[in-house]
């Protein structure tokens, strides 16, 4: 009798799956015959159209910044970007990188800083963005700034040199340095306003192109595929491109960096039910934030992690819109009619100089807070129930309600493409401009006589100088001069600050807390640490990128 | 029999069915368009480009009329078109049919479906400015006030009755010709008022009942306010000046209580006030300044310094700032 309980002679399951899926010619049959799971089976009869050692998945700042590393261990690379180009929202940010640890450009400028340092900023317990953290990922990152800066530079990464204030540190160590704008003007996503992020995610595609990694772009990956369902290896993705589906294998992982989950308003709403489809997303439409890597990665075990930091109401979650009557207005991001996405956004909106000449209503005609107040209690209130009983949930449209006079102080031109005519509306008194609101998330019409009555009320506030109702202090100007304008200033989101759980290298952590081998995230799409943007990104992808490029082959 | 009678018996025939790709308005003015577009199938697929559909009124008059002129996945559309709404109040309905069609050994039957449309008075709506404030008692002032029209209604020489809190009227004016600037027919007229004989906060309304008019048009209403205060006797000049540089800020919105003033080239604002005693604050885009009191007994100058505000630092949002935390 065999000692062997599988039997005399038996096939290494190993083996087996390593010559089968080479071949592409394993059968279900024939796996079943040598005793593998029916299921573990089926990612063994897998046609693979690509192959790479490294899958990196987003080619966003966090991706770019894996492949660079892993192509720097010598691994090959594949990456798959659904967008038309790369990017992410990288290259719509301003490129102040948050890294320190008493790197060089620190060093030059005499600014002490260590990782320590770095490590008590991001653990200290009196602030909601930091006593959430995930500790032993806080400790890694700390370590691993000074050198992710270097590797930057290595990269071809060029800085302005301008060392920006030292917020941000309870030593007040200077830590935030600006890349210099990319170069090439048809390459740039949101040209004219100083949008540095492209000179980063530019030189780091610049540099992974040269040492061979291969991006495909227009690929939107469709799912992750593991031996299993709950158990054994990651061994490649499966993205749709042109109608088509194809499997792209990674030899030694996958990396996902999709950008976060802010676009996905069915997950997003996992920490929030307030966040209904009324609330639009920073950087969309040139990136989803799709929130890809975290559902895929969760379809095959995967836990989120440090979800407190959510739902905190500190950084850059939900704020208050900059530019009003366009469907995008976050903050400092303006796009502007010479971008290759402007028929995409489709207006620039109007900046919001003085929030003294607005007033803000909600879809029922109503004021609700005092509108010189962006603070997340102005954003509570904006989000608040509004009374339309087939929508209890989130706060609907939100309109600044402006008058002829207002566009005269604030020297705007209400008028596209400076405006969206979906997200803006005007009238010749309020009760036209309340029937003239036409906008997909305005379910209910506003009623005219409620937003006369609103700014009627308003207006007595500014003679007597006192807002009974919110406290707007010294209310100063009254909405009365036709033509009346209203235009869309809805709360707008901006970072996914929880994710996937991961180890200190970047591996993702499953529902059991154990590693799911060759699946690694980072950026937006990790949890553990609420640092807004590129510090993080970089510092995790590249982290990523070093493992995963160093680790053995899968042998099956 | 008839020879078209003989020729239906002998003629294929195909059952059509009309439905509406873009259905009229629930509700529309009196008077106004009705805007629709209608789709007619088949049973049978067939093209029937070229054809006519029309709406038709239950006396069997023909309101309108489109040609179908797109055919896809077995439908034919017509265009947008419109027809006009009755000039009275109520509800109204139609046919929308399409005619039989004799072609060469094949008929397509009549298809028909009815619509149904409530025509309303045209809603008209009020706008008020210029309403300064505050104004002496007993001072005369002027203030501007226009009236629209849901469609666009010529509404000049219709009056507007100015009320006061009991429901008087204290005055009234005749809406001019011109629509105001940047309008398409809100029709506005000067009204000069008088300020009540008591100090306090006083309020007014606005009434609009149009009449003679062909169409029929609801009314509307409107309400304003302004402060009355005693006649002045002092004169208070503020200079407002930039903090540690000392040049002057023009256009400063300067601030005493419920007295308005906006600061020159100079950066001087003047105001005529009674004595008292008032909380005096400038407002600048970009600029701060703690509010102050000011005793005004006799004229005085006084000189306010504005603080910049530093424009916010798009990254600041994220990052924080230790010393603010706590």
């Amino acid at each position: 009798m065999s000692s062997n309980p599988q039997g005399p002679n038996p096939v290494s399951r190993r083996r087996f799956l390593k010559t089968t899926v080479a071949n592409g010619t394993a059968g279900i049959a024939a796996a079943a015959a040598v005793g593998l799971h029916p299921k573990e089976a089926e990612a063994a009869d897998i046609k693979w159209d690509q192959t790479a050692d490294v899958v990196v998945v987003g080619a966003g700042v966090s991706g770019l910044a894996c492949a660079c590393a892993a192509s720097d261990t010598g691994a090959s690379v594949i990456m798959i970007e659904e967008n038309f180009d790369i990017g992410g929202r990288g290259i719509m940010s301003g490129g102040s990188i948050q890294l320190g640890g008493g790197h060089s450009l620190q060093k030059k400028y005499g600014t002490m800083d260590s990782a320590d340092m770095i490590f008590a900023d991001w653990t200290r317990h009196d602030h909601p963005a930091s006593r959430y953290s995930d500790r032993d990922v806080v400790r890694k990152f700390a370590d691993e700034n000074a050198a992710t800066f270097e590797f930057l530079l290595a990269h071809g990464v060029q800085f302005t040199g301008r060392e920006e204030d030292g917020s941000g540190a309870s030593t007040n160590a200077g830590r935030t340095y600006q890349t210099v704008e990319w170069h090439i003007p048809s390459q740039l996503v949101a040209p004219h306003r100083g949008r540095n992020g492209s000179g980063l995610v530019r030189r780091l595609e610049e540099s992974a192109r040269k040492a061979g990694v291969k991006i495909l772009l227009k690929h939107s990956m469709t799912k992750i595929i593991r031996e299993a369902p709950l158990s054994g290896r990651v061994l490649g993705v499966t993205a749709r491109t042109g109608g088509k589906d194809i499997n792209v294998r990674a030899r030694k992982g996958v990396y996902v960096g999709t950008g976060g989950n802010c676009g996905n308003v069915n997950f997003r709403r996992t920490f929030d039910p307030r966040l209904t489809e009324e609330y639009q997303q920073a950087c969309a439409p040139y990136a989803r934030q799709s929130g890809d890597a975290e559902v895929l990665a969760m379809a095959i075990g995967a836990s989120l992690w440090a979800t407190a930091l959510q739902t905190n109401e500190s950084g850059a979650a939900i704020t208050k819109t900059a530019h009003i009557g366009c469907q995008w207005g976050y903050g400092q991001l303006v796009i502007e009619t010479d971008s290759p996405i402007f028929h995409l956004a489709r207006a620039t909106g109007l900046t919001v100089a003085n929030w003294q000449d607005v007033i803000m209503v909600n879809q029922a005609g109503k004021r609700f807070w005092n509108e010189l107040d962006g603070s997340y209690n102005f954003i509570a209130a904006a989000m608040a129930y509004n009374g339309d009983p087939n929508k209890l949930n989130g706060g609907g449209p939100i309109w600044a309600i402006f008058d002829a006079d207002a566009v005269v102080r604030e020297r705007w031109n209400p008028t596209p493409p400076n405006v969206d005519p979906l997200y803006f509306a005007s009238g010749a008194t309020l009760k036209e401009l309340a029937a003239n609101i036409n906008n997909p998330y305005q379910k209910r019409p506003m009623p005219g006589a409620v937003l006369q009555e609103t700014v009627e009320r308003y207006n007595s506030f500014v003679t007597s100088g006192v807002d009974s109702d919110f406290k707007k202090p010294k209310p100063g100007f009254k909405i009365e001069k036709p033509p009346f304008y209203a235009a869309w200033a809805t709360p707008i989101l901006h970072d996914s600050l929880t994710g996937l759980r991961v180890n200190t290298d970047q591996q993702v952590i499953d529902i059991f807390g154990k590693v799911i081998p060759g699946l690694y995230t980072g950026g937006e799409s990790m949890g553990g640490l609420a640092q807004h943007g590129l510090g993080r990104d970089l510092v995790s992808g590249r982290l990523a990128g070093l493992h995963a490029g160093k680790s053995s082959p899968s042998s099956t | 029999m008839s020879d078209i009678d003989r020729a239906d018996e002998h003629a294929r025939q195909h059952p059509t069915r009309v439905a509406l790709s873009r259905p009229p308005a629930a509700e529309v003015d009196a008077g106004a368009d009705i805007v629709l577009k209608v789709k007619v199938s088949c049973a049978r697929g067939c093209d029937l480009r070229g054809r006519e559909v029309e709406v038709v009124a239950p006396d069997g008059a023909v309101a309108g009329r489109s040609p179908l002129t797109d055919f896809a996945d077995n439908d034919n559309e017509t265009t947008e078109f419109a027809f006009v709404a009755p000039d009275e109040v109520g509800e109204y309905s139609w046919t929308v049919v399409f005619l039989k069609d004799h072609g060469k050994d094949l008929v397509h039957e009549e298809g028909r479906l009815p619509i149904t449309v409530r025509t309303l008075a045209h809603d008209t709506s009020l706008a008020v400015w210029s309403v300064p404030s505050p104004i002496v008692i007993e001072h005369p002032f002027r203030i501007q006030v226009g009236a629209t029209c849901s469609a666009g209604c010529n509404l000049s020489g219709k009056e507007i009755q100015i009320l006061d809190e009991a429901g008087a009227s204290i005055a009234h004016a005749t809406l001019g010709d011109t629509p105001w600037e940047g309008t398409r027919a809100l029709y506005w007229t000067d009204v000069d008022l008088v300020a009540p004989g008591a100090e306090g906060s006083t309020s007014r309304s606005i009434a609009f009942a149009p009449t003679e008019l062909r169409l029929p048009h609801g009314g509307a209403s409107a309400r304003f306010g302004f402060e009355t205060v005693k006649p002045p006797q002092h004169w208070v000049a503020v200079k407002v000046v930039q903090k540690e540089v000392g040049t002057p800020v023009e256009d400063a919105q300067v601030r005493l209580g419920v007295y308005f003033a906006y600061s020159d080239a100079e950066g001087v604002a003047k105001v005529a006030m009674p004595p008292g005693t008032y909380s005096l604050d400038v407002l600048k885009t970009g600029f701060d300044a703690p509010s102050q009191v000011l005793d005004v007994c006799d004229d005085v100058t006084v000189e306010v310094e504005l603080v910049v505000v530093p424009p916010e630092n798009p990254d600041a949002h994220w990052l924080f700032d230790p010393t603010k935390s706590r």
